[in-house]
């Protein structure tokens, strides 16, 4: 029989349901494992030790982007943050900040659904065949490579709760509709960002980010946000001395 | 209540301390505020230039007081701030402009060496026609 003393950290866990006035902060004690990350121990809770304990969690793996949380005050997906990296604790879990919370580390994402249908994140074509493709529509590689990086958004939401001017505007549109909106104006089989282009000039667009930069230095998969909202402002700002000085150019 | 369930949305943001939270935020928030040091060195300038025009007496007195220490302090304080913010900036170039040549991007520090270098030309250019208007 093994006499090995088990090596336990301090979770600090988040608790808040609609009915109270007050959030707290509930603590378990948790056993280390050099290859467990915060949302196995948060697992552990839920199987363990407190079943009440609300949380979003899916594929384990950094591919659904649903178990985003702040752990020890900075936004991660739960399946990639190590108790390693905390060690010797006391962590503490927190829902992704600048979100409403509807229970415990569940945020309401409603208000960001509707920012990213705003940019129409999708192909749109100028023969009407963006609900149905109607042909085959080619792309280079050097093409794809334009925007790829941008494509690779999971909806995570990291980057709004690392986005001061999301903290204090919640109006602005934010880091990853943006993103994804630069991310299809850069696709070459689309024709669609004169329909996008109101939405994302507009005073809550791209010209209220201040480039604080912590959206990209957050993204668990290198989108960078913060660098497609600049280049962004550039074309924006191109744009406007275009129809300023050729009116000519602009399709109209 | 017969039931019914209250729902309050708790809404929990940065705050407006935002930027003491952490090193990074603090890094931004001082290039941010740089501007408003470099806003009242082009006015000091501005009032110099305009000081230029009036008599010596003028002139001089306007001298006098740049050269207090509290404006010297303010003065050191404005330079480092327009160093960071001017290094900062050549540094976030690259994020803002993609350059492709035959379908890749090219590598940031072709953008931000060039700036840099520029920045050292001009600023040699001005220095070494201080001197010469000095020596004159």
């Amino acid at each position: 029989m093994s006499t090995a003393i088990e090596t336990m950290v301090k979770f600090e866990v988040f608790r808040y349901q609609p009915d109270w006035d007050e959030p707290t902060y509930q603590v378990y004690d948790v056993p280390y494992h050099e290859d467990w990350v915060v949302l196995d121990a948060l697992n552990y809770i839920k199987d363990t030790i407190d079943g009440t304990l609300t949380y979003r969690w899916s594929c384990r793996m950094g591919v659904c982007g649903s178990c985003g949380a702040m752990v020890n005050g900075y936004p991660k997906l739960t399946c990639a943050a190590f108790l390693s990296e905390y060690m010797p604790g006391p962590i503490r879990v927190e829902p992704l900040v600048n979100f409403n919370v509807e229970r415990d580390l569940v945020t309401n994402l409603e208000g960001f659904m509707d920012k990213l249908e705003s940019v129409q994140p999708w192909i749109i074509r100028d023969d009407g065949a963006t609900d149905e493709l109607k042909s085959e529509y080619l792309q280079t590689p050097a093409q794809h490579a334009v925007y790829q990086q941008f494509s690779m958004c999971i909806n995570c939401l990291l980057c709004y709760a690392a986005c001061p001017v999301s903290s204090h505007s919640d109006e602005f549109i934010g880091p990853a509709a943006l993103a994804l909106a630069q991310r299809y104006n850069l696709d070459s089989r689309d024709e669609g960002v004169e329909q996008r282009r109101d939405v994302i000039l507009k005073d809550e667009g791209i010209w209220e980010c201040s480039f604080v930069g912590e959206c990209s230095a957050v993204c668990p998969k290198h989108v960078d946000p913060a660098g497609a909202i600049q280049q962004a402002k550039m074309t924006g700002a191109i744009d406007y001395y275009r129809r300023l000085l050729m009116p000519w150019t602009v399709k109209s | 209540m017969d039931g019914e369930v209250l729902t309050q949305p708790l809404f929990r943001s940065l705050g407006w301390t935002w930027w003491t939270k952490r090193p990074s935020y603090l890094l931004v928030f001082l290039r941010e505020s740089s501007s408003v040091f470099i806003a009242v060195q082009v006015v000091l300038v501005l009032v110099l230039l305009h000081k230029a025009g009036q008599p010596a007496a003028d002139y001089q007195a306007y001298l006098d007081f740049l050269w207090n220490p509290g404006m010297v302090v303010f003065h050191v304080v404005s330079i480092v701030f327009a160093l960071w913010h001017t290094y900062t900036w050549f540094n976030l170039l690259p994020q803002t402009v993609a350059i492709r040549i035959r379908g890749r991007r090219i590598p940031g520090l072709l953008l931000v060496a060039p700036q840099f270098g520029g920045w050292a030309v001009v600023t040699g250019l001005i220095i070494a026609w201080v001197w010469w208007v000095g020596a004159a």
